[in-house]
């Protein structure tokens, strides 16, 4: 293919393996390194709930002390918050689409995009060391409320590794920094002629929107981790209530407030959960509209909805401060806000489903994984409903049914965005296609036990099992209930074994994969314009010009079933009103 | 080398368009201009985000017993007083860049680089005079409220002074691109206007 004259990207653009592969500023790459580095990330903390299942079905086994536990769950927490859903969604999927889904040849900021990987790996780092230090890594769990974070003499975890965890969380932030700077900034300024905001695919609106909660966001964690970490090396008492005694020895804070941290942190909490369930919604709408060869049913309530879970998002911390002393009027306010947000998630799931209706559906891998987002979307988001009013929230607070609750609305759905998401787009990135029979059999796997993992875990909460707890055994009311633990261990099993399958079709597709064409799943935006895998720079030649909306499928009188953005009227030969 | 300002400074269209900032010869072209404009406003952003929520929780803390009070450092005048001058210079020399007049820029502009210096400076004076009265970081609640707050401050003018270095770098070498004096004078009126915000939430 003839070049144009400003861009050789072929012929002229010679890097070496470091520049290409590592220290690459092209977004492809750094997507790339996000998203394995996501899944390095997700094969620990998979490890760790897996000991945690079998510590909880088998207590006497003796896999993990009571310190483990807690470190387990702590860093189970913030490995699959901080270091592999946001990173896989806003680092990997975010690299890797948004400039080949608007038409744009790169990030603004190239150099800046590299930064942000390399500080986020420095920042797993850090988190990773303080499974190697004394006293091991924290155990006041992944929102790290003090006194329990606070205090170096608090527990085994409070020290070293409190203090690896919060230095950890405070160069994360800053990686997020750059890259949400970076993508906001790309999709307002250099977006392809003719791809106006209304023709974006949901997917760069998912994006955007997670970018520009995470940008007002981290900033509020990062100045609440300086704080902690005043208090613990500076001797401040910003978070120290007086009079503390631990270990028999008086506490020398005075006057601080524990609540403050759990306001600043909830403020960035409950945003940093619509962080990674907006990217996903759009992945999945992109997948649905493919696979069921149907436009997305109301794109702008799609976009609309999304804009306003982004608003209320700012609004809803305090239904995690329900029993932590609250005035009821506030807390009110909050199960109001609380219960508004469903509101625009339920427009999203209609939608979903009407697009569903009377498609012509193909149950690729890639399609499954996304009818699993609906469905744990909405089996984990109506409890939601219960959790959100501060009266049937006081008495499940702090109990599996909450664990139950947001591992099915926020953990597992993400996740299945995510592999919806790879299953869908490793042709791109790659250029070579998934194993689909293994890919079916990862994804039997992973809802059967993620159904039989977490639906248990509302009937546990309801019996009142404590979430954090690591002997239960010593309450007879809840160790009767080991045969349900027993059940939900041996499910966890399953999603585990999934994701060896997945691994598995990872790396065998990346080397024996048979070859995709650009096109493979006859798609409409501009990245399945774009070779696969695409060179430096995306198009060869000019980029492209966008025609028309992302969802142009079963087109009545088009050549094919679907008119691609990319296509000019004339080229098209037919041209919908839209 | 002798280049007038001048010769150099052309209206927006003659301007060179800068280079594509590490990418390798034949890598994909820069973002447009405006990308750098839109990326400062939305470090602002964030960096107004942070210091809401440090001001938001000495806000909270203020209303306890315990608050204490520490009398705001003499200094403290002569660092408002400069920052204030350093902004404002600032600004008069994008003005005299407008009209042509390039000695007058660049004296105006390593005038306000100075004053941005002298802040600093400035700051670590108050920090000292505060510790010389006794007044550390655990004193008492306002004192560690204070040498957070300036202390962070302190930090991201630190970070804008090395921006302003390399600004009067290039300008010395007689590439001056308007547009650039204009994306950092978005960040350096900022940090201005934190700084008076952060005098009034701290002493009124």
């Amino acid at each position: 293919m003839a070049a144009a004259p400003e861009l050789h990207v072929h012929e002229a653009h010679r890097e070496s393996f470091w520049a290409r592969y590592v220290f690459s500023q092209d977004h492809k790459v750094i997507g790339i390194q996000y998203l394995l580095t996501s899944f390095v990330m997700l094969l620990i903390g998979g490890a760790l709930a897996m000991a945690m299942r079998v510590n909880l079905a088998w207590p006497q086994s003796g896999v993990l002390q009571a310190d483990q536990y807690l470190a387990a769950v702590s860093m189970h927490g913030t490995l699959m918050v901080f270091f592999v859903l946001t990173p896989a969604l806003l680092g990997g999927f975010a690299n890797f689409l948004v400039p080949l889904k608007i038409g744009a040849r790169d990030m603004a900021f190239p150099f800046i995009n590299m930064l942000s990987y390399w500080v986020f790996l420095l920042s797993a780092l850090v988190l990773l060391a303080s499974f190697f230090v004394p006293g091991g890594p924290l155990n006041a769990g992944w929102t790290a409320y003090p006194p329990l974070s606070a205090l170096p003499q608090a527990a085994p975890g409070s020290g070293l590794g409190q203090s690896l965890w919060l230095v950890s969380i405070a160069i994360f932030c800053v990686s997020s920094l750059l890259g949400s700077l970076n993508y906001i900034t790309t999709i307002l300024v250099m977006r392809t002629p003719g791809m106006t905001l209304g023709r974006m695919p949901l997917t760069v609106w998912g994006i955007f929107l997670a970018a520009i909660l995470a940008l007002l966001t981290f900033p509020v964690l990062m100045a609440a981790g300086i704080l902690l970490l005043f208090d613990r090396h500076a001797g401040t008492s910003f978070f120290v209530p007086t009079g503390l005694v631990v270990g028999g020895e008086v506490i020398r804070h005075t006057g601080g407030n524990p609540l403050l941290w759990q306001h600043l942190f909830w403020f960035f909490g409950h945003p940093e959960v619509y962080i990674v369930i907006l990217p996903p919604m759009g992945i999945v709408s992109d997948v649905i509209a493919n696979f069921a060869r149907k436009p997305i049913f109301g794109y702008p309530a799609m976009v609309g909805s999304m804009v306003a879970i982004t608003v209320l998002s700012f609004l809803v911390w305090g239904h995690h401060m329900f029993v932590s002393g609250m005035h009821p009027l506030l807390g009110t306010g909050f199960a109001i806000t609380t219960l508004l947000i469903g509101t625009p998630s339920a427009v999203k799931t209609f939608n979903w489903l009407v697009t569903l209706w009377r498609g012509k559906l193909y149950f690729s891998t890639a399609m499954l994984f996304a009818l699993g987002f609906i469905s744990t979307f909405v089996a984990g988001g109506l409890t939601g409903i219960f959790l959100g009013n501060a009266a049937v929230d006081i008495p499940l607070h702090d109990t599996f049914f909450v664990v139950g609750h947001f591992h099915l609305v926020m953990g597992v759905a993400a996740l299945f965005g995510i592999f919806a998401g790879t299953y869908f787009w490793f042709p791109k990135m790659f250029g070579r296609m998934m194993d689909e029979r293994l890919g079916r059999v990862h994804f039997w796997l992973s809802i059967l036990g993620v159904y039989g993992t977490f639906f248990p875990m509302y009937y546990l909460g309801l019996a009142g099992m404590h979430r954090r707890i690591f002997n239960y055994q010593a309450f007879p009311y809840l160790a009767q209930l080991q045969p349900v633990q027993v059940f939900i261990t041996l499910s966890a099993f399953l999603i585990f074994l999934g994701g060896l399958v997945f691994a598995y079709n990872l790396f065998t597709s990346l080397a024996n994969g048979p070859r995709a064409d650009r096109n493979p799943w006859r798609g409409t935006t501009l990245e399945w314009f774009a070779e696969s895998p695409p060179p430096h720079g995306n198009w060869p030649g000019e980029a492209p010009r966008v025609y028309r909306g992302p969802y142009e499928y079963s087109v009545p009188g088009a050549q094919e079933d679907y008119l691609p953005q990319w296509l000019s009227p004339v080229e098209a030969g037919v041209e919908v009103q839209h | 080398m002798t280049v007038t300002v001048r010769e150099v400074a052309p209206p927006p269209p003659k301007v060179p368009s800068p280079p594509a900032e590490g990418r390798g010869p034949g890598g994909p072209p820069p973002a447009p201009r405006v990308a750098r404009r839109v990326g400062v406003w939305l470090l602002v952003g964030a960096v107004t985000i942070f210091f809401l929520a440090l001001t938001s929780a000495l806000l909270a803390r203020q209303a306890g017993l315990d608050w204490g009070r520490i009398p705001p450092p003499r200094v403290l005048w002569f660092s408002t007083a400069a920052i204030v001058a350093s902004s404002a210079l600032l600004e008069a020399a994008r003005t005299a860049l407008r009209r042509d007049r390039c000695a007058g820029f660049r004296r105006r502009l390593e005038g306000s680089a100075l004053l941005g210096a002298g802040f600093l400076a400035a700051q670590i004076t108050a920090w000292r005079a505060l510790a010389h009265q006794g007044v550390y970081l655990v004193t008492n609640p306002h004192a560690s409220y204070f040498y957070l707050l300036t202390g962070a401050h302190a930090a991201h003018l630190l970070g804008g002074l090395i921006w302003f270095g390399r600004l009067v770098r290039t300008t010395r070498r007689g590439a001056v691109d308007p547009e650039r004096i204009a994306d950092f004078a978005v960040y350096w009126h900022f940090l201005a206007g934190l700084w008076v915000y952060l005098v009034a939430v701290l002493f009124l």
